[in-house]
């Protein structure tokens, strides 16, 4: 009878120790912390190429309500228009989240869009060629009314370019082994303008030339060690 | 006897999975997607209360070597999903936990009799990330034709394009959520905790209710959205996306269970149970 009980209780003394190994576990130090955090605003210069700041249209943006439930201190967005040579706009939209979870759900296009009313008509993966490797991204089409806003982006999760769910895992995953919760950045740009290809193309040229104009501490910001 | 044995078990489980549940309950169950689990979580418990007898026997054919294995495989499974976020392994380790120490403590007797609980577990693990992507794109796919099909053929002024249907003056997109695939999973749990409960002795009984589990779920998702297309038609955008949206979820959730009864009724006229007797399943 004894044995039994003793049984019993080992087994809950191991219950309880994987309880405290998953406690010991768990990451608690931010990448954000160690590297000062970004600063979203300096990072992203106002002129670049053939690209220049146009003060006059805002993006779209998170609804406030949300936009208040996330953490402050290690969640930045930025969100700009740029106006090119030949007139054409793109809008830009920088989501940075200092543990990269709730931030880039909310963030994310597929999610933001319909929020506020606009309906996903198309959604698919693809690449961006740049001077400096091929980046993972995916690209929708928005709609609202007459409004149709193509939109391309892609999630950096701490040191890649990561567009499923599962890889954004597995790299969370890695950090966090070496107790280090990885932080997260989600970068949009879009356009207005029926015409896809071609506003997919404006936005690519835009990356394009955006890339090398930014500080190599930016661009590791951007997109990863692509 | 049972509460002074027992109760190390029992705290050891508490300290596990209590947090588990309360993140879940703030989390994951108040999206629609897992809706079904505080009802899979009662019925498991439910179900270890139903057969409690088998706690309480004297053990019996224990196996204290699989059992420790499998009870110290889970614990790591689950310090590791805990720790990483990894809902799959945190909820998943539950079942090599309690296999485990069932297997040590009560043994082989013990985990037949509670086998069904013990699986019906799985149904808390929420669908992976990577199976939802690759599933719900051609699920999308397949419903939008088919009812672009059907309801041409019926003759409403409908046209398609990818995924977005136009009836008359309106636009609708089949959304991720209209896939149907949310539904073919809680149904799938309810379709099979009614098997279960039914005890049908008929094998290919059986085996035909489970294989028409998912092309009921399907068939009742396509009913929606056909609904849907129609409200719209009818009553335009609002009423379309609106409180009818929510109702038509759960409509088809009844219908779908509704036609699986149905479906089990009618092959009793066929298959029938040959009882020899109302032995332990």
């Amino acid at each position: 009878m004894k044995l039994f009980h003793l049984k019993h209780v080992a087994i809950g003394l191991a219950m309880l120790a994987a309880a405290g190994l998953s406690v010991a576990m768990t990451p608690t130090k931010r990448i954000a912390d160690a590297a000062s955090a970004a600063n979203l605003e300096a990072m992203v210069p106002k002129t670049f190429g053939d690209w220049k700041l146009d003060e006059l249209v805002v993006p779209l943006m998170i609804s406030p309500d949300v936009q208040a439930k996330l953490d402050k201190i290690y969640n930045q967005t930025l969100s700009r228009t740029y106006v090119n040579g030949r007139g054409a706009r793109v809008m830009l939209s920088i989501a940075y989240g200092g543990d990269q979870s709730d931030a880039m759900q909310v963030h994310k296009p597929e999610v933001c869009y319909p929020a506020q009313g606009f309906q996903i008509l198309k959604e698919q993966a693809g690449q961006l060629s740049t001077q400096s490797g091929e980046i993972p991204v995916k690209r929708i089409v928005a709609s609202k009314g007459e409004r149709v806003e193509p939109i391309t982006y892609w999630i950096r999760v701490g040191e890649k370019v990561a567009l499923g769910a599962m890889e954004r895992k597995l790299e969370q995953v890695r950090f966090a082994l070496t107790g280090v919760i990885p932080d997260g950045l989600l970068f949009r740009v879009s356009s207005i303008g029926a015409d896809e290809p071609a506003s997919f193309a404006l936005q690519e040229d835009f990356v394009r030339q955006l890339l090398p104009a930014l500080s190599g501490e930016a661009r590791l910001s951007i997109v990863g060690r692509n | 006897m049972f509460s002074s044995a027992w109760w190390p078990v029992l705290l050891g489980l508490a300290i596990l999975f209590i947090p588990t549940y309360i993140d879940l309950n703030r989390t994951l169950w108040n999206t629609e997607e897992n809706a079904h689990g505080p009802i899979v979580l009662l019925v498991v418990l439910g179900f270890f209360w139903h057969k409690r007898q088998a706690l309480l026997a004297a053990p019996h054919q224990t196996r204290p070597v699989m059992g420790g294995l499998l009870l110290g495989l889970g614990l790591l499974v689950f310090a590791f999903g805990r720790s990483q976020q990894v809902m799959m392994f945190e909820i998943g380790s539950e079942v090599l936990i309690l296999s485990g120490a069932l297997l040590m403590l009560q043994g082989m007797p013990a985990l037949r009799a509670l086998w069904f609980p013990l699986f019906f577990l799985i149904f808390l693990i929420p669908l992976p990330g990577f199976a939802v992507d690759a599933l719900t794109g051609p699920l999308k796919q397949n419903i939008s034709s088919l009812v672009e099909s059907i309801l041409y053929f019926a003759g409403y002024p409908i046209a398609r394009n990818g995924v977005v249907l136009s009836i008359g003056p309106y636009q609708l997109l089949v959304a991720d959520a209209c896939s149907g695939l949310n539904s073919m999973f809680s149904l799938s749990a309810m379709g099979l905790l009614y098997l279960y409960l039914m005890q049908h002795k008929n094998v290919a009984r059986n085996l035909l209710l489970i294989a028409s589990i998912w092309p009921i779920a399907f068939l009742a998702n396509m009913v929606r959205v056909i609904a849907l297309v129609l409200v719209t038609y009818y009553l335009g955008d609002e009423a379309g996306q609106g409180f009818l949206h929510g109702f038509a979820g759960i409509l088809l959730f009844v219908a779908g269970l509704l036609l699986l009864f149905a479906l089990d009724a009618l092959l009793g006229r066929f298959l029938p149970d040959n009882r020899r007797q109302g032995g332990a399943a």
